[in-house]
């Protein structure tokens, strides 16, 4: 449902991607290389099996207030409807292009 | 018609008569409790004239002369102005004190201004109330509030949050003038502020409307009782006399006003008093005792009808006679007990009650139509007092049937009634073993008592 939502946005993710940068590698549930946008369902029993380690994360969050990639991090266990998600995702996409517009100035 | 048939419409006759009976004598025991109400009420009255003839007005000389007379010396006049004094004071203190408050000179003028800025309020608060519980109660506000500020910006959380703020500006951005989430909580704030110090206000607008009304009130009423107090302390001085002399027995109060103008007042609560007396024992002569009479008959004609036994055959001409001369009987015993009501209760001659010298309030007020002596008191006095009784009508002979046709009715079916009582009950489904009609067991009291309400 994300993948479609992203879609209408321009943005069009291919899953289980293998995420390579600098010395970061993970494999997020969807990725767009040409956007270096993506979004990835975390849940407690997952981050180790995913590799997400706590360290990854704080890498993956410093690049994203420096701009440099975005990805959209769901707690799997707090989505209460679709709709939400939706809107939620819609909301996380305004925001990245108000920041990049801001970040291209 | 056989015999048996014609015996049973002769039973069927005489309870529905006995039954009509009855249900004339129901009404007679609803007009019994209404006439004891009537009759207390007027016993009341007549003490209330007695104590306003008594004491019309706090005139010292009147009040020293009802204490004397009544022994009662909370009427003596140093007593009453002193309690009067000291109640005004009271009064004028409190008056005083009302006065002394600082709003009390614009009280007027201040509640004007208090209940127009009351109004204002009352006017805004619906409109205010409702467009601050219309954004509190939307769910979508505390979805905004939970996560926007706690969250980061590339969470779930946080976008949740801010699509809900979105909603809510969708919403309500028009009424409260708001572009974004942010900015609609910051309005919604201050409305809720504005709406809280209009609650206040007027919440404390309304206790000084209150508080201005009481200011008022307490100084009109505390005016009015002053106004009043004279008036009252007779009302209440009046009150004690109507006390008083309720307590009084008869002799005493005759007594009491012997040598008093007042004396007939006296004499009228006193004859008040004896008629609500009479009325009971009226009521049981005339009424009670001949419902129980006719309750047991009633009760024996049914069980007759039920086990199939019937009345002594009489004709039917005899039975029209006998019937008719209980209903005439019925119907004379009411009339009496009517007319000796209504003397007792339009009688107006007072002064005639001369019970501390003899007399009878009962023969003042039949004024010789009804002996009486079925009331104890009566009873008493015909054998205890040396004045006559009044000479009575001789009812019972006029009353008597005349017709020799009627005399034999009766004295047919009281001489069949008592070969039943000798024979005894018939064997079932037969008639008796001399051949006779088919008795009752327990026959019909026979003709009815005479009533005695001339039995002088």
């Amino acid at each position: 449902m994300l993948r479609d939502v992203f879609a209408v946005h321009g943005v069009v993710v291919s899953e289980d991607h293998l995420l390579q940068e600098e010395d970061v590698q993970v494999v997020v549930d969807g990725w767009c290389a040409t956007a270096r946008v993506g979004y990835e369902f975390l849940s407690v029993g997952d981050l180790e099996r995913k590799g997400l380690s706590p360290a990854i994360l704080r890498s993956l969050e410093r690049w994203m207030e420096q701009d440099r990639l975005y990805l959209f991090l769901v707690d799997a266990e707090e989505i209460g409807t679709v709709e939400e998600l939706a809107g939620a995702a819609r909301s996380f996409l305004r925001v990245v292009a108000e920041r990049r517009q801001r970040s291209s100035r | 018609m056989t015999e048996r048939a014609s015996a049973e419409a002769n039973t069927l006759r005489l309870r529905d008569q006995v039954r009509a009976q009855l249900a004339d004598l129901e009404l007679a025991q609803a007009r019994f409790l209404e006439d004891l109400q009537r009759a207390n009420a007027a016993t009341h009255q007549a003490l209330a004239e007695l104590a306003a003839h008594l004491l019309p007005t706090l005139a010292p000389n009147g009040l020293q002369r009802v204490a004397d007379l009544l022994g009662l010396p909370d009427l003596c006049p140093d007593v009453v102005r002193t309690v009067a004094t000291q109640h005004r004071a009271q009064l004028e203190q409190r008056l005083a004190s009302t006065r002394a408050d600082p709003r009390h000179k614009t009280a007027n003028a201040l509640l004007e201004e208090a209940m127009a800025r009351q109004g204002e309020l009352l006017q805004h608060l619906p409109t205010l109330r409702e467009s601050v519980q219309r954004v509190s109660k939307d769910p979508d506000l505390s979805a905004y509030l939970s996560g926007v500020d706690e969250s980061a910006w590339w969470t779930f959380a946080y976008h949740r949050a801010r699509d809900a703020g979105e909603r809510l500006v969708h919403r309500y951005g028009n009424s409260l003038k708001a572009s974004s989430p942010e900015e609609l909580w910051r309005r919604h704030q201050r409305e809720r502020e504005a709406l809280l110090t209009l609650e206040s206000e007027l919440r404390s607008m309304t206790a000084e409307v209150e508080e201005l009304k009481t200011l008022l009130r307490e100084e009109a009423w505390v005016l009015e009782m002053i106004r009043t107090l004279e008036e009252r302390q007779l009302t209440s001085l009046q009150a004690r006399v109507v006390a008083h002399c309720d307590a009084l027995p008869e002799t005493a109060l005759l007594q009491t006003f012997a040598e008093h103008e007042a004396d007939v007042g006296a004499r009228k609560v006193s004859g008040c008093r004896a008629r609500t007396r009479y009325l009971e024992p009226l009521f049981i002569h005339f009424v009670e005792r001949r419902r129980g009479n006719l309750l047991a008959r009633l009760q024996d004609l049914e069980l007759a009808l039920e086990e199939g036994r019937h009345a002594p055959s009489v004709t039917s001409a005899e039975l029209d006679l006998l019937l008719m001369r209980e209903q005439r009987e019925h119907d004379a015993a009411r009339k009496v007990h009517e007319a000796a009501i209504t003397r007792l209760f339009h009688f107006a001659h007072w002064e005639r009650g001369t019970p501390e010298a003899g007399g009878l309030w009962w023969d003042a007020f039949m004024g010789g139509t009804l002996d009486g002596v079925f009331i104890d008191e009566v009873a008493w006095h015909r054998t205890q007092s040396a004045i006559p009784a009044p000479l009575w009508a001789k009812r019972e002979e006029r009353d008597a049937p005349r017709a020799s046709t009627t005399r034999h009715a009766v004295a047919r079916l009281e001489e069949a009634y008592a070969s039943i009582a000798r024979d005894g009950p018939p064997a079932p489904g037969g008639g008796s073993a001399a051949g006779m009609p088919e008795p009752i067991v327990n026959p019909p009291r026979g003709v009815p008592a005479p009533v005695d309400f001339d039995d002088g």
